[in-house]
Order: C-alpha cells, then sequence, then structure tokens
C-alpha cells in the first residue's frame, strides 16, 4: 500500500501540474489564437487579410468630462472593433502603419467613471441613456497622412461616428507610433451638445475630452 | 442650481394658485367640484414649468417617458370632458382608457425588452388605474387641503427617490408637479369652499405612476424595485381615509392613513439611499 502511495504520488502531483490553470469547465477548451492572446496581452496582433482585431483587452477608449471647478475622468471597458492595414506588418524598421480603415463599436452600458455614483449618473437619460443607446460606433471613410517622423505617423481620420442617438462625420488626428510593435493614440474634442446630450447645461461643460489608446505603448 | 429652483418649483408652484384661484372664481358657477379650474390650474403650471426648464422636448418622437407630460394633461382633459358628460359609466372611462394609451407611449421600443415590453406596459396601466382609483373618491367625498398637501410631499419623495436611482432630470420633472400640487394646496387654503383636488387626482395618478414606471424600468437590472413599489403604494394609503372604520375614527383614521403613507416613502428613500454605491475609486 505504502508503494502504491509511494508511486502514486509523484503522478498525482505530475498530473495537477499539467491541468491548464484556467481549465474549469468539463467541456472542450476554447480555441485562442495567437491574435486573441496578443489582444489579450494589450498588443496590436495582425492576422488574416492585414486586420487586427479590437477588444476591450488592446484598446482603451477615455474621456475627461469637465464643470466649473472640477473634472472627472471615465471610459468604457467593453469595445470591439477591427483594424485594417494595407499591408502586411512589416519588419523592424520598416515603415509601419498604412492604416486601411477602422471600424469601432463601444457598448456604452460598460462606461466607468471615477466615482461610482457619477457612473450612474452619466449612465441615465440625463446623460448617455445607456438603455436607449447600448452602442456607440465609428466607421472611418477618408485617411491621410499629415506628417512622418522617427516612424511615427501623423494622420487625419474622417468617418462617422454614431452615438447618443446622433450621427455625424467627424475629423480626429491620429498617431501611429510603429516603433517595436504598433501603438495608435488620440485626443480630441467632442461637443456632448451636438450629439443631444444637452442636459446640466451650465453645471457640466459642453466640450469633452476623447482619448484612445490602440495597442500597447512602446517602453 | 437656482435657476432650477426658480423655474421648477417657484415658478409652477406661484402659476398654479394664481391660476386655480382665479379660474375657480370664474367658472365656479355649473361645475361640481371644480374640475375644469384644477385642471387649467394645474397644466398651466406644469407647461410652464415644462418650458421653462426645457428637459423635454415639446412633441416627442417616439414612444418613451417624454410622454408623460402630454399624458398628465391628456388625463385632465378626460377627466374634465367625461364630468361634463354626466352620463355614469362615461364619467369612470377616463380611468382605463387613459392609462392604456399612457402604458403603450411610455414603455420604449428597446431590442433588450423583447416580450418584456409588454410586461411593462400592463404594469405601469395597472399602477396608473391602481393609483387613480385608491385616490378618486377618497377626494372627492373626504378631501380637502391637508390630502393636496400630502399629494404634494409624496411627490417631493418620489422625485428625491428618482434623483437617488440615478436621473437629475426625471426628479425635476416629477417636482413640477409637486411644485403644481402645492400652489393648488395654497389655493384651497385661500378659498376654503374650492375643492380641487378631485380633478387633478387623473394627472397625479398618470405622473405617479408613470415617472416611478419609468424609474423602475431604467434603474440598473441589479437594483431592487422594493423602493419603487413602495413609493408607489405610499399615496395609496391616504385613500384609506374614506374606508368607514377610518371616517369614523376620524383623527385617529386621517394620522394613520396619512403616517402609513409617510412611513411608506420614508423607508423606499431609505432603501434607495443606502442601495447608493458609496465607494469613490
Amino acid at each position: 500500500m505504502r508503494k502504491l502511495l509511494l508511486v502514486a504520488a509523484p503522478l498525482l502531483w505530475f498530473a495537477a501540474g499539467c491541468t491548464p490553470p484556467t481549465s474549469t469547465g468539463t467541456g472542450p477548451s476554447t480555441t485562442s489564437t495567437p491574435a486573441d492572446e496578443a489582444a489579450a496581452a494589450g498588443y496590436l496582433r495582425v492576422g488574416a487579410g492585414n486586420l487586427a482585431k479590437l477588444t476591450s483587452g488592446n484598446t482603451k477608449i477615455m474621456f475627461v468630462g469637465t464643470k466649473p471647478g472640477g473634472k472627472h475622468d471615465g471610459g468604457f471597458k467593453n469595445v470591439s472593433g477591427e483594424l485594417q492595414l494595407q499591408a502586411p506588418t512589416p519588419r523592424a524598421r520598416e515603415r509601419l502603419a498604412k492604416i486601411g480603415g477602422i471600424t469601432m463599436e463601444i457598448e456604452t452600458d460598460s462606461l466607468w467613471a471615477d466615482d461610482p455614483k457619477l457612473t450612474t449618473h452619466l449612465k441615465s437619460a440625463d446623460f448617455f441613456d445607456v438603455n436607449k443607446y447600448p452602442k456607440a460606433t465609428f466607421k472611418s471613410s477618408k485617411i491621410e497622412l499629415v506628417g512622418d517622423k522617427d516612424n511615427i505617423e501623423e494622420l487625419k481620420v474622417t468617418g462617422e461616428l454614431e452615438f447618443h442617438g446622433v450621427k455625424k462625420t467627424i475629423t480626429i488626428p491620429v498617431l501611429v507610433n510603429a516603433n517595436r510593435g504598433l501603438w495608435i493614440s488620440t485626443t480630441f474634442e467632442l461637443s456632448r451638445k451636438e450629439f443631444g446630450m444637452t442636459y446640466g447645461e451650465g453645471k457640466v461643460d459642453d466640450k469633452v475630452t476623447v482619448s484612445a489608446e490602440l495597442g500597447k505603448k512602446p517602453a | 442650481m437656482a435657476r432650477d429652483i426658480v423655474l421648477g418649483v417657484a415658478l409652477p408652484a406661484m402659476l398654479a394658485f394664481l391660476l386655480a384661484w382665479a379660474a375657480g372664481r370664474l367658472w365656479r358657477v355649473g361645475l361640481k367640484r371644480l374640475y375644469l379650474p384644477a385642471n387649467v390650474a394645474f397644466a398651466g403650471a406644469f407647461l410652464a414649468g415644462f418650458g421653462a426648464l426645457a428637459l423635454s422636448p415639446w412633441w416627442p418622437s417616439e414612444r418613451d417617458y417624454e410622454w408623460l407630460p402630454h399624458l398628465s394633461i391628456l388625463a385632465g382633459v378626460a377627466a374634465v370632458a367625461a364630468r361634463l358628460t354626466n352620463v355614469p359609466y362615461l364619467r369612470w372611462s377616463p380611468i382605463v382608457l387613459v392609462p392604456l394609451v399612457a402604458a403603450w407611449l411610455l414603455v420604449p421600443d428597446w431590442p433588450k425588452l423583447n416580450s418584456l415590453a409588454w410586461h411593462w406596459r400592463a404594469g405601469i396601466g395597472i399602477a396608473m388605474i391602481g393609483t387613480w382609483l385608491s385616490l378618486q373618491l377618497p377626494a372627492e367625498q373626504v378631501g380637502g387641503p391637508q390630502f393636496t398637501l400630502w399629494l404634494a410631499l409624496i411627490n417631493v419623495a418620489a422625485a428625491s427617490l428618482l434623483f437617488l436611482t440615478g436621473s437629475a432630470k426625471f426628479a425635476q420633472l416629477s417636482m413640477l408637479s409637486a411644485a403644481a400640487f402645492a400652489g393648488i394646496f395654497a389655493a384651497e387654503l385661500a378659498d376654503r369652499g374650492a375643492a380641487f383636488l378631485p380633478g387633478v387626482i387623473p394627472a397625479f395618478a398618470v405622473l405617479h405612476a408613470g415617472w416611478l414606471g419609468t424609474g423602475m424600468l431604467r434603474a440598473d437590472a441589479e437594483a431592487s424595485k422594493l423602493p419603487f413599489v413602495l413609493m408607489w403604494m405610499a399615496p395609496s394609503c391616504l385613500g384609506l381615509m374614506w374606508l368607514p372604520w377610518f371616517r369614523r375614527t376620524r383623527w385617529i383614521g386621517a394620522v394613520l392613513s396619512m403616517g402609513g403613507a409617510a412611513v411608506l416613502a420614508v423607508v423606499a428613500i431609505a432603501l434607495a439611499w443606502f442601495a447608493q454605491p458609496s465607494e469613490t475609486r
């Protein structure tokens, strides 16, 4: 019996050690592609068709709202979309980017703010009205190269933003950093009134600073 | 803030008082219990505050809470029209017809509601009928200025609940009817022979159940619905005053019914208060 235990113990230990830590169910394990894994780690990984998947793991959408005498940070946790590159990912020292298009969808109910009470208020009919407008989308229609320095491209991206039930064409400045991976960032101002979000005039400023980061910023 | 108080509370309250007082003197002859003056005062005050605050469109483009102000006016018009015809079954027809229209217009076509939309419509419609039924006869037979004041206070409590559960806009719109009821209460005090309250019970029922139904529909999925239900029940406690035992016991019955309404409203607000997220990231 003791011999059996001596044999069984290492086997059990080995079996336990081999068990994938994420495997919890009895069904088949989910197959994740390298692109999925890269996205989860925060990287933009270009897959088949020169497409990079945008996920909550590699895409951050944030905003800063201001009011007389203060400001609040916020953002969205659930984002999805695709980034289309015109050519396959080049190797190091080669100019990257050549972005062909971008589509993005934001689940407005995933909104967060720096104060939980504010999160509830922002989700209400006073502001984002997330029950009525559960998604915000952006689809680019035109991308122009404005400048290019040290593998950092400056682009002007024009596209249709649908948000709070209003569709508008906007043009935003975008920086594409191609040093050691792909990192795309933008910061711009939106007028909430132009998108029908009019509550709180005088108490909350009209202009909201929106920023987005796609991929991992090079160290 | 000061602007909101002036336009959303002081203006409708003063206008309701002036309109009720003036219309009450002008149209008293031939109209039992001043249905028309009461509704002129309520609608005038409510619409003035609604227009001044500009929180919601005058003509909504789709089914949603934005129809509530219009529905309260419709309830008043239907109540006055039914009263003027003086035909028994017509007199009570608005109590079913207005909530039917209201329930249809108030529940939006959100994909996430799917088949539940009909449950919400039924719930909001029944809630309106319940409030209306429980208050109409008591308001006509045992109502007085204190009854009107209590309804104004319940409106304030409902506005507080709507504010705590997320929407300052709903709270402000709900405060409009509180202010209008406060003005009507003042007019009843100034003109002791006037009974405005029975005329505005339909508008109260539509707004009270409508705002609470809307607030409940839009509250977080995880949030408890109990505060909304308790607040909806609060004014119906005042209807107990009409029951024989409450009438016989006079002030004891009055204190019990008003106390019951106050307890329900306070418990509803307390539940919503403690359910609020408190941590700051």
